[in-house]
């Protein structure tokens, strides 16, 4: 069994959570009333348990409703407790010792015993450590975020996007009743009974709320008082009945997405547009109170903080009511360039035949700085997604991007990303002769490595590279199986399970062979310092013949220090984003090795995909933290290139070049990939038809996706220097936004570190 | 098979390739700047131009695979290729075999000139022009002499005998101390006006090839800080007036 400590913090958290409601007496007791039931329920089925346990923490975990809430639901998480994703809670019954710990030390000495019994019993409970205990492999495969390792793994069911046409057209009541008729035909289906335990705890939820709306409707404002007791009816009706208002699906979705523990929210232009459309149409709601309703779920999703998701999704082909879903689409637009919030991560896909109107809605929300809508190309994504995942493109048609990126297909598919692989490290661990520089252990798995000066061409070079790589990939494809394994074995995603295809048909949860399409992603870092690095191994090793082998390995192992000349050599060969072809053909090689080695691997292994997707959040600066010089000519601790883009003033061609150079990736071979583009103001906005054409150009040529920063050159340095003056600039970090002044000085660096592209000045 | 040159048999010496221009014509453009400049204007931005002899040896096809990556582009927002300098006609046979190249590969063409060359060289580039970027920077001969090192009376008939063709866009670089008043301004759109020009742009002076100087061992030589676009806001009013399109910046 692999060493690791069970308090590393699990995901990347930037920002700040609201701290809970709840007295902190009230919080152990909640935990030890969690824990008993759980221990109390280990002989039960999983999905017996699961619905014991979630009956302690609803309605009991929820918040008071506050101000300025139109719909009712925010939840509190304690260290214990259930959840989908390591950013909100954690993973099925979980423990997060770190946070256990931590709120242990603010409890009096009196009360502490009482946690340790707790952690105590987590350790051997927690199923993230379960996972880890059998998946590890020391040197090898990391715990997430333990950037010593070359790769890193998890269990999480991260990304989900409920059936949420199905919730709103059934109802609760409905659901019960599907519920209901497959339990007649199949009556000992704990799934199932479980599934019907849920929607009891659906009920009492709202009717809590209920009766918060209607507590505090007695001492608000006239007007205020008027909003809750709307809001108390609301709830009432959802309850057991399908939806008739927008308000009325608002809050349905909302409420049950938060006891899902899910944290995208899909496509709701299309299943809200319908609601909206009707109420404006018949007079129940004014476009102004529209507008306030969005506004307030912006507020509810970016307080849930969940960092790299809370995706809504809007345009794009497959909607079923498209001209409803623009009347929300155009809404929402406005909404995101006022709010200018980190979250939700507003994605807007387009195709060839979107408006003139949305693109420049579209445009208008980036250049006043809300880097959103980050925006999805269709005309490529969704041939691309049914050739990846082995589905028609009607089906395609639904994919939609959870967190930083990845794919999912909306109710039907799961794309959990629970594997980093950083392609940089393993390559400097194969030109060491298996030994990782960072720390002189051995982390080659075994294979074989010849030295450095027996490879006579580059072929045989890059081979033995590839064969490093397979051991690794074929790692990979292993802990993604096994996490769903693990997962399935402990727990039942109950809330999630019921509005995935085909959950409810085969009465199984989603794990257990419900789940219509089960799929998983990668994350792919370094790829572009290993392409690099690789050209430059060609050219001044092979090609050019300057250098041998292992010089240019003794000038990496010493951080290039002494080696200056070595290294200029090395930063003046072609790199990739340059729109040359050299250095775009190494990066694409790559590129189709490991995305199709995945992908294979995934099938094999019974899958009906795993694909990699390069995708990127703040992990390729802490993992270039932990990872040796590059023949590329970065440094030892340099932050690695962000997802497929070139490492920060890599690109030295323009935004043409570089848009060119992202182009040239197969989109069928990844589930999303994501390039960042950075502009003035002045050139953004002074330009819009520019832009404009730029951007269709770009997609026109095979572009996947694009997302914008549109910020002053100096304004990034400067807030550096002076944090308290921009308490509110919103960057785009990668696939997700960020408060700038919120990331750490590394982080901060590297967006410093990419081109920003300005107005040239002409005076010749 | 022949011995008639093939335009790669031209050799052409190139400064650098700008990709993604946008203020050198309409559109995004791929800017050549081309080695060479016969004046000597000392706000000039790109004062490694000037000596004929440096820059790099290019082929006309190596140029026009660079110039071709962006066709896509071009064809969306309008743009082209825009031959720019230092002075594109001091290799008037270099400048006419690009300009048929890029003209046989569909691509919009732009020559900015500074008009001081051989009269014939600018009518043999004509044909495969759409538009001439044609500088006027002042209205006085003797003015523009003593501190361009130029002759306007050239630069005058060059500019009026191509002024035919109504390709021509004129390019005022707006110089304090130098032509920033208005009867040089006026001055210099009666001119353009009296040859049937009807658009101008003016371009703001700057002072950010500054440090180009210092890393080519020159000094900046002209001392004045750099002006807005609202510094010309004025003289563009002025334009307008005498019935130009005027834009500021490219
Ligand atoms: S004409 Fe243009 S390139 Fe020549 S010196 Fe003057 S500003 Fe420079």
């Amino acid at each position: 069994m692999a060493r690791f400590n069970i308090e590393t913090a699990q995901n990347v958290e930037i920002s700040k959570k609201i701290p809970c409601e709840k007295s902190l007496p009230e919080q152990l007791e909640i935990m030890e009333r969690y824990t008993r039931v759980h221990r109390e329920h280990l002989g039960s089925s999983k999905e017996i348990r699961e619905a014991a346990c979630l009956e302690v923490l609803y309605p009991t975990l929820l918040r008071h409703i506050q101000d300025q809430d139109l719909t009712a639901g925010r939840l509190d998480f304690l260290p214990i407790g259930f959840g989908c994703v390591t950013s909100l809670g954690g993973v099925g019954h979980y423990c997060v010792f770190r946070k256990l710990k931590a709120f242990r030390e603010t409890l009096p000495e009196a009360m502490r015993p009482r946690v340790d019994a707790l952690y105590d019993y987590w350790k051997d409970h927690d199923l993230k450590t379960l996972y880890n205990q059998e998946t590890l492999q020391d040197g090898i495969l990391g715990m997430f975020i333990d950037t010593e390792y070359p790769m890193i793994a998890t269990a999480r069911l991260s990304g989900m996007m409920l059936d949420y046409p199905t919730l709103l057209s059934l109802g609760i009541g409905g659901l019960r009743k599907r519920i209901g008729e497959r339990l007649s035909e199949d009556p000992e289906n704990e799934f199932l009974t479980a599934g019907l335990s849920c929607l009891d705890i659906f009920v009492k939820c709202a009717e809590t709320l209920l009766q918060d709306a209607l507590a505090q409707a007695r001492g608000a404002s006239p007007e205020r008082a008027d909003e809750l007791k709307r809001m108390a009816a609301v709830l009432e009706n959802i309850k057991e009945k399908a939806p008739e208002t927008f308000p009325e699906a608002l809050q349905l979705l909302w409420l049950y997405a938060l006891l899902a523990g899910v944290i995208n929210y899909g496509r709701l232009d299309d299943f809200l547009g319908p609601y909206l459309a009707a109420d404006l149409r018949e007079g129940r709601l004014t476009e102004d109170e529209a507008y306030r309703y969005i506004r307030s779920l912006w507020t509810l999703i970016e307080n849930r903080r969940t960092t790299v998701n809370g995706r809504i999704i809007v345009g794009g082909r497959g909607r079923k009511h498209p001209e409803d879903a623009d009347i929300f689409l155009h809404l929402a637009m406005k909404v995101a360039k006022d709010c200018r919030y980190v979250e939700p991560q507003f994605t807007l896909r387009l195709d060839k035949d979107t408006s003139e109107q949305v693109w420049d809605e579209a445009l208008e929300a980036l250049g006043a700085g809300a880097t959103y809508p980050t925006i999805y190309n269709d005309d490529v994504e969704i041939p691309a997604v049914a050739y990846g995942m082995r589905i028609d493109e009607k089906t395609a048609e639904q994919y939609v991007p959870f967190g930083c990126t990845e794919f999912v297909i909306q109710g039907q598919s799961t794309g959990t990303p629970n594997i980093c692989i950083n392609l940089l490290k393993i390559l400097t661990i194969y030109m060491n002769g298996g030994i990782d520089p960072e720390d002189g252990i051995r982390k080659d798995g075994g294979v074989p490595i010849r030295p450095l000066g027996e490879y006579r061409t580059f072929e045989e070079f890059y081979d033995g590279y590839k064969r490093l790589l397979d051991f690794y990939l074929d790692l990979s494809a292993e802990a993604q199986y096994h996490s769903y394994e693990v997962m399935n074995r402990h727990v039942a995603f109950l809330f999630t399970s019921l509005l995935m295809d085909d959950c409810i048909a085969r009465g199984k949860a989603v794990l257990d062979g419900g789940v219509r399409y089960l799929g998983g992603t990668n994350e792919t870092y370094g790829n572009i310092n290993a392409s690099d690095s690789l050209q430059a191994i060609k050219t001044l090793v092979f090609d050019q013949k300057k250098y041998t082998l292992k010089q240019l390995e003794e000038a990496v192992l010493a951080n290039f220090e002494g080696y200056g000349q070595v290294r200029e050599d090395c930063l003046a060969c072609d790199k990739y984003g340059n729109d040359l072809d050299t250095a775009d053909s190494m990066a694409n090689d790559l590129y189709e090795f490991v995305a199709k080695g995945v992908r294979e691997r995934g099938i094999a292994i019974g899958m009906q995909y795993f694909l990699i997707v390069i995708s990127n959040n703040q992990l390729n600066t802490e993992w270039g933290l932990k990872t040796a010089a590059s023949p590329d000519g970065r440094l030892r601790g340099m932050y690695m290139n962000p997802a497929n883009n070139p490492q920060g003033g890599a690109d030295k061609n323009g935004p043409t070049a570089m848009l060119n150079s992202l182009a040239k990736f197969d989109a069928r071979y990844h589930a999303g990939s994501v390039q960042n583009i950075k502009f003035t103001p002045a050139m953004f906005n002074g330009h819009r038809d520019v832009i404009k054409s730029l951007f269709r150009t770009y997609f026109d040529r095979g572009g996947c996706h694009i997302m914008v920063t549109v910020v002053d050159s100096g304004v990034l340095e400067d807030a550096m220097a002076h944090p308290e003056k921009y308490p509110n600039l919103i960057v785009r970090v990668a696939g997700f936004s960020a408060v700038f002044v919120d990331l750490s000085p590394d982080i901060q660096k590297e967006l410093l570190s990419r081109v920003l592209y300005d107005e040239q000045h002409s005076l010749a | 098979m022949n011995n008639i040159p093939s335009p790669d048999s031209t050799s052409v010496r190139v400064s650098s390739i700008q990709r993604f221009s946008i203020h050198d014509g309409p559109g995004i453009r791929t800017t050549v700047f081309l080695q060479g400049c016969p004046l000597r204007c000392p706000w000039c931005a790109n004062p490694e131009t000037q000596d004929p002899l440096s820059g790099k040896m290019m082929s006309v096809s190596q140029i026009l695979s660079v110039v071709e990556r962006d066709a896509d582009y071009y064809r969306h927002s309008g743009g082209g290729v825009t031959f720019s300098g230092g002075e594109p006609l001091m290799q008037p046979d270099a400048l006419e075999a690009l300009l048929k190249a890029s003209k046989a590969s569909g691509f919009h063409t732009a020559v900015e000139t500074s008009g001081e060359t051989a009269g014939e060289n600018l009518l043999r580039a004509e044909p495969f022009t759409d538009i001439f970027l044609f500088d006027i920077k002042h209205c006085d001969a003797k003015i523009f002499r003593k501190v361009c090192s130029g002759s306007l009376d050239t630069i005058l008939r060059n500019l009026e005998a191509l002024s035919k063709s109504g390709k021509v866009i004129a390019r005022i670089p707006c110089i304090p101390a130098f032509n920033m008043d208005a009867d040089t301004v006026r001055g210099i759109f009666a001119l353009a006006l009296s040859l049937g020009i009807k658009e101008a742009h003016l371009l703001p002076y700057h002072t950010l090839a500054k440090d180009k100087y210092a890393r080519l061992g020159r000094t900046w030589g002209w001392e004045q800080s750099g002006i807005s676009k609202e510094d010309v806001e004025p003289f563009a009013c002025l334009g307008r007036e005498a019935g130009l399109r005027i834009r500021i910046g490219g």
